[in-house]
């Protein structure tokens, strides 16, 4: 447990705030589905991994961080809330109400980060007022990553380390009502984020589309790899139309 | 005459692999992305100003500001800042404020643009694809997601930069004339939209378990609703989950709803 306690608690720090930029917008957006995959591998079960990792992935999809922040912090919900999904051994509909809680834990070391750094801002100022170049760049890259170990790292440590012995036991004690109620709740989910995105996408112009892509996923059963193809060909067709009509 | 201070191709490039790598990494309430992008600026401010102590130090702390925008999209902004300081440097006539403002007008409605397509269109449509694969047991869905999230925030933002330094503070004004980011937009739009239709039919899983027995014939809920349209359940809950949105419900309150719904409904035998 303390070798698995150390990837989990790694990799929620590294995804919210160590790696570079480019790297963290995937690992930090797909957290579930990325933790499916490593933990598949850790726990040495892939394809339960997989099935975890994207049926938790499916509630988050629609998310958007405005401004920076989320209701859900992805990481921990992602990598802490996979791993303990696949510890306690649950049906991967389950895990979604292991990751949420967890996820809304996780703003707090979110926000707790947030409102620390601002100490190595203003030292910062003060290299910033001496020209200290070599100063400025210790405190963006070294410095900034001291609140998030300890917001991070050590909750999502003593998580697995703590409590993967009894999460399973304490799983098992919950009677099956409440059981299919959490898994209905996983199920029901997607819809909110899948609407918040209509919210950000609607435009009268472009509902058509969404009947196409519904038609092609339920009655034809085409995988999203070849809507999202056909789409791609669609998008094509509308910009020359909207080219033309501007001429 | 002092001979001219030209930014290379490997400082440039130095420049916008920070800002892509590093522009966040010490996000906070009070600068948000301030710290970033002073550090993002040091390689410029170094080649720039320093043979000049005291300019140095102003442009550090002009660039500690408060700052912040989307990071893929956003590297437009270092990119028009390192041309207006290399004008800067070598004598033109451009006011320190005149920067600051630029960095300001510029962060809302880059933001705007780059969270819609980095977060409502590339995120979404890769991780549709990623999800369908990984839930068919392809251990690649997850792998080509970072791969190709990946690829799209270092090409895009690489392009964004150079094209931010190339055409200096006219920039904006050359991508935004003439509709073309709007049109670029909603045709991806599209191809959002239908990725959307297809993961309400993929995505919520709900389906009725109620069964009528009438004497020996048994009548399946589901299997009725299956015969008028498939996905009828995910359909309808995704509309209404939608119109409560519109109506200005938190989607902390929809989602307390939803938990609420299925208590009921799954108690009840409904919902399953």
């Amino acid at each position: 447990m303390l070798g698995y306690a150390i990837v989990i608690g790694l990799l929620c720090w590294l995804v919210s705030s160590a790696f570079p930029m480019w790297l963290r917008w995937s690992c930090y957006f797909g957290a579930p589905l990325v933790a499916g995959l490593v933990c598949g591998v850790m726990f040495g079960n892939i394809s339960y991994g997989l099935q975890v990792g994207a049926t938790i992935q499916m509630a988050y999809i629609g998310l958007l961080a405005v401004g920076g922040s989320l209701p859900n912090e992805m990481a921990i919900a992602g990598y802490l809330g996979v791993a303990m999904t696949m510890i306690a051994g649950l049906d991967a509909s389950t895990g979604l109400a292991v990751a949420t809680p967890l996820g809304l834990l996780g703003v707090l070391c979110q926000s707790a980060k947030m409102s620390l750094n601002p100490i190595w801002v203003h030292k910062a100022d003060e290299y910033a007022a001496q020209g200290n170049i070599r100063g400025i760049k210790i405190m963006n890259l070294f410095a900034s990553q001291i609140f998030p170990f300890i917001t991070y790292f050590i909750p999502a440590f003593l998580c697995v380390y703590l409590g993967g012995a009894y999460f399973e036991s304490f799983m098992n004690a919950i009677p099956p009502q409440i059981t299919s109620i959490l898994q209905l709740i996983g199920r029901m989910m997607p819809a909110l984020g899948l609407a918040m995105l209509m919210q950000v996408l609607n435009k009268k112009t472009t509902i058509p589309f969404l009947i196409f892509g519904f038609v092609m996923a339920a009655y034809l059963g085409m995988d999203t790899t070849s809507i999202a193809l056909v789409g791609c060909g669609l998008a094509i067709l509308h910009f020359f139309y909207m080219k033309k009509e501007s001429e | 005459m002092a001979e001219t201070k030209k930014l290379t191709k490997q400082e440039l490039t130095k420049t916008w692999f920070t800002w892509v790598s590093w522009g966040q990494i010490c996000y906070n309430w009070e600068r948000l992305m301030g710290l970033g992008f002073c550090h993002t600026m040091t390689t410029a401010i170094e080649k720039l100003y320093g043979d000049d102590e005291e300019k140095k130090r102003d442009a550090l702390v002009r660039h500690m500001a408060y700052y912040n925008t989307e990071n893929t999209w956003g590297a437009l902004v270092p990119g028009i800042v390192c041309s207006l300081e290399e004008a800067r440097a070598n004598g033109e006539d451009i006011d320190p404020d005149a920067i600051s403002n630029i960095k300001t007008a510029l962060m809302g409605p880059i933001a705007g643009i780059g969270d819609t397509v980095t977060q409502s269109l590339v995120k979404v449509i890769l991780l549709g694809i990623g999800i369908d694969m990984a839930l068919a047991g392809n251990a690649l869905g997850p792998v080509l997601f970072i791969l190709g999230f990946s690829a799209y925030a270092l090409i895009v933002s690489y392009i964004c930069f150079f094209q931010g330094y190339k055409y200096g503070k006219n920039s904006v004004v050359q991508i935004l004339s003439g509709g073309l980011v709007k049109n670029i937009t909603e045709s991806l739009g599209v191809i959002g939209m239908i990725v959307l239709g297809a993961l309400v039919a993929k995505n919520i899983g709900i389906s009725s378990p109620l069964e009528f027995t009438f004497g020996q014939m048994s009548v399946n809920v589901q299997g009725i609703l299956d015969s008028i349209m498939p996905k009828m359940l995910p359909m309808a809950l995704f509309l209404i989950t939608y119109q409560l949105l519109k109506k200005g419900k938190k989607p902390m309150q929809v989602m307390l709803y939803l938990m609420a719904a299925a208590v009921v409904l799954s108690l009840l035998g409904i919902l399953a």
